[in-house]
């Protein structure tokens, strides 16, 4: 009785020491070819965007989905898909940039000067890790950031808040989850990055709660 | 058009076929807008209907909801894309123990306790002033052994030490080893020798007990 105790502990140092070494090796890099897909297309403008009418901006306004003007959308006509992306800055003119994360339909939108030139999928926190809501300015950009927190790459990083959330380049796949942060494709986050400046406000747009449907 | 067909038709006025679509319009018409007043639900969706199509034109909401891939499913949380590396320099070591034991009763009755340090005596501790004895201060030597440097006289215990008077050294005893503990990895190998052997036993017995049946 008792030798078979011991050899059950036994086992189970064993299992857990090489889980231990399993786990504590190093997290993979990204690849640099991370699943990108441009669906933006050299058609004409009006193609590319959807140019919102009055009475649209209106009711978004009062649905809650902007609480700014609005002057278009990117024309995304099939549901993007983990990793997608789509980005067209032609003909937008210089102006205030915005960033609009949607947690519930895990879609970012990226506005300048009132026009939608960057939509994405993201992947954001878990629920005991849940990624905040509210309106964050960009506190920093880092460019070549490493996370010693996570011993995780975080490319391409805009820090929102104080204790490290951020927006960063991420591989971006179904089921992922992440540990507040807001991950997006990492060709996205490297157009975001030219794109956003230091005092840029996000809003992000917190999910509603469990078993509610909206 | 068989609505029309059980409309009596008065005299003098002829219902044409544009006539009676506008007759079926208004009664339909007429039949949503009471169910809408006396069934709320009913209302509210059609509302929504009317709300989505905007004329024909798609609501903002409707646009982001098209291109979203979903929200996320519960089956996501679980599976976060990094492990925190909390314990990234603190390794699960094997339990430390002492490499002194403690002191056994007759180490505790042969180390007596310690005085404390007395003051220097005044008079020159190195004399070497011809003619005069050489001074050797009190107290053993602490070297092992060493060669004399200040006497010619060798001391006891090879002299040559130097210690404050009225310090004793202690006599220090053998270390113990410590008790060897096996490795996880060292119980991982003997379990699988043991069910190694015990396998190869069982089959050994196993095949002496039956012979090759028919």
């Amino acid at each position: 009785m008792r030798g078979g105790a011991i050899a059950l502990a036994g086992a189970a140092i064993a299992a857990g020491t090489a889980t231990w070494a399993f786990s504590s090796s190093k997290p993979q890099a990204i690849p640099a070819a991370a699943l990108p897909h441009v669906s933006s297309n050299p058609s004409s403008e009006a193609q590319d965007r959807v140019f919102l009418t009055r009475a649209q901006l209106a009711q978004a306004v009062a649905e809650g989905t902007f609480d700014r003007p609005v002057k278009s959308l990117l024309s995304v006509k099939a549901p993007l898909h983990f990793g997608d992306y789509s980005w067209n800055d032609r003909g937008v003119p210089a102006g205030a940039t915005w960033v609009r994360v949607d947690l519930h339909s895990q879609l970012i939108s990226v506005f300048r000067a009132g026009h939608e030139i960057g939509t994405a999928v993201i992947v954001y926190g878990a629920d005991g890790l849940p990624t905040p809501a509210g309106k964050f300015p960009i506190l920093a950009k880092l460019r070549d950031h490493r996370s010693q927190t996570y011993d995780a790459p975080m490319p391409y990083t805009l820090r929102l808040t104080g204790d490290g959330v951020s927006i960063h380049g991420s591989s971006v796949r179904w089921g992922a989850a992440t540990h507040g942060c807001i991950g997006v494709p990492l060709p996205f986050a490297e157009r975001l990055f030219s794109a956003a400046h230091v005092g840029d406000e996000v809003v992000i747009v917190g999910s509603p709660p469990r078993g509610q449907t909206s | 058009m068989p609505l029309i067909g059980i409309l009596p038709k008065p005299h003098g006025f002829r219902i044409g076929r544009r006539g009676g679509l506008a007759i079926v319009g208004i009664g339909a018409a007429a039949a949503l807008s009471v169910a809408t007043i006396s069934n709320p639900w009913l209302g509210r969706a059609v509302h929504q209907g009317i709300s989505d199509s905007l004329h024909g034109v798609e609501t903002v909401a409707a646009m982001l909801a098209d291109r979203s891939p979903g929200a996320r499913p519960e089956s996501a949380l679980a599976n976060l894309k990094h492990k925190r590396q909390a314990a990234l320099h603190e390794r699960g070591l094997p339990k430390i123990r002492a490499p002194y034991g403690p002191p056994t009763a007759y180490e505790a009755l042969a180390t007596p306790p310690i005085a404390p340090i007395a003051p220097l005596p005044q008079a020159p501790l190195f004399a070497t002033i011809a003619g005069l004895p050489p001074v050797v201060p009190p107290g053993n030597g602490g070297g092992a052994g060493g060669p004399p440097i200040l006497s010619n006289i060798p001391g006891p215990g090879g002299g040559g030490g130097f210690s404050p008077p009225g310090v004793l050294a202690t006599p220090q005893a053998p270390p113990t080893l410590a008790e060897a503990v096996p490795e996880p990895a060292s119980w991982a190998m003997m379990l699988l020798g043991f069910a190694l052997m015990g396998r190869a036993l069982r089959r050994r017995g196993a095949a002496g007990l039956h012979p090759a049946s028919h």
